[in-house]
């Protein structure tokens, strides 16, 4: 596979799911082009990887959680930024639910909320989200319901 | 059929992981199954809320991330052949030269 078929298939998906972990563009940026040149220099590797996406995402992940480690200011995206871009050709009670989203995800870890964000908004199965944070099959299914529950809680209470 | 494996047919319908030979199975749990359709409807709404909070990449900036990205490849590329070219010189410079001027031409090589 060509190094611009991959980035036309998984970029996309890349900047939604760095825009939802990363606060800063400018790192955004950043990050997002650090995991195609590491795409690139592994090209061999795309080729045995069993989903394309969930190996892109993992790169992210990993380059993601190496600025965490050197610069220690990541957060998830703020309901403002993720606002101001949808903003523009959203109706007001779309940006309601986002801030509400985020409100709720903001109580999670961060796995768990990378777990919901793969599997509800990416469409990903549990095995190829297991990839992306390198935790077991089976731990990202108890940490999906888990989340599940706690927010439904929370909603139910609030 | 236990409610966890309800749960996850529900999950995987409403997000779109199903494998077609299963999905008659849901179809027909939903004419039946009133438990079903309810998890249906909370595994929909996790979609819509989810995916609320996706982020959309504009196709201009697709194509400048893109035109970036390509840019640091080249500027790599261009410094990896830099390097070959440089240690080649040297190889040669040391085949070539006597010992000597080699010493005093190295720290020209390498500036």
């Amino acid at each position: 596979m060509r190094f611009e078929d991959i980035y036309e298939e998984c970029a996309d998906r890349v900047y939604a799911y760095l825009r939802f972990r990363v606060r800063d563009p400018g790192l955004l940026e950043d990050i997002f082009q650090e995991t195609f040149l590491s795409v690139y220099r592994n090209l061999d590797k795309a080729r045995e990887a069993e989903s394309l996406r969930a190996w892109v995402l993992r790169i992210a992940h990993r380059r993601m959680v190496e600025h965490f480690r050197k610069i220690s200011r990541i957060k998830p995206a703020d309901a403002v930024l993720i606002e101001q871009e949808h903003a523009a050709g959203s109706a007001e009670p779309a940006v309601v639910d986002v801030l509400t989203a985020n409100e709720l995800l903001s109580q999670l870890d961060e796995d768990a909320r990378t777990i919901l964000y793969g599997i509800y908004a990416e469409g990903m199965t549990y095995r190829e989200m297991s990839e992306i944070p390198g935790i077991p099959e089976g731990t990202v299914k108890s940490k999906c319901h888990y989340a599940k529950a706690k927010l439904k809680q929370m909603k139910e209470e609030a | 059929m236990r409610q966890i494996d309800k749960q996850e047919l529900a999950m995987r319908y409403a997000v779109g992981s199903l494998p077609p030979e299963q999905k008659p199975i849901v179809f027909s749990l939903i004419l039946e199954d009133a438990e079903i359709r309810a998890l249906l409807r909370d595994e929909l709404e996790w979609v819509r809320r989810m995916r609320s909070c996706r982020a959309a990449l504009a196709p201009v900036r697709k194509t400048e991330m893109f035109a970036k990205i390509q840019v640091r490849l080249m500027n790599e590329d261009a410094a990896g052949r830099g390097t070959f070219v440089q240690e080649a010189n040297e190889a040669v410079l040391r085949q070539f030269l006597p010992g000597i001027a080699f010493t005093f031409i190295q720290p020209v090589l390498s500036s």
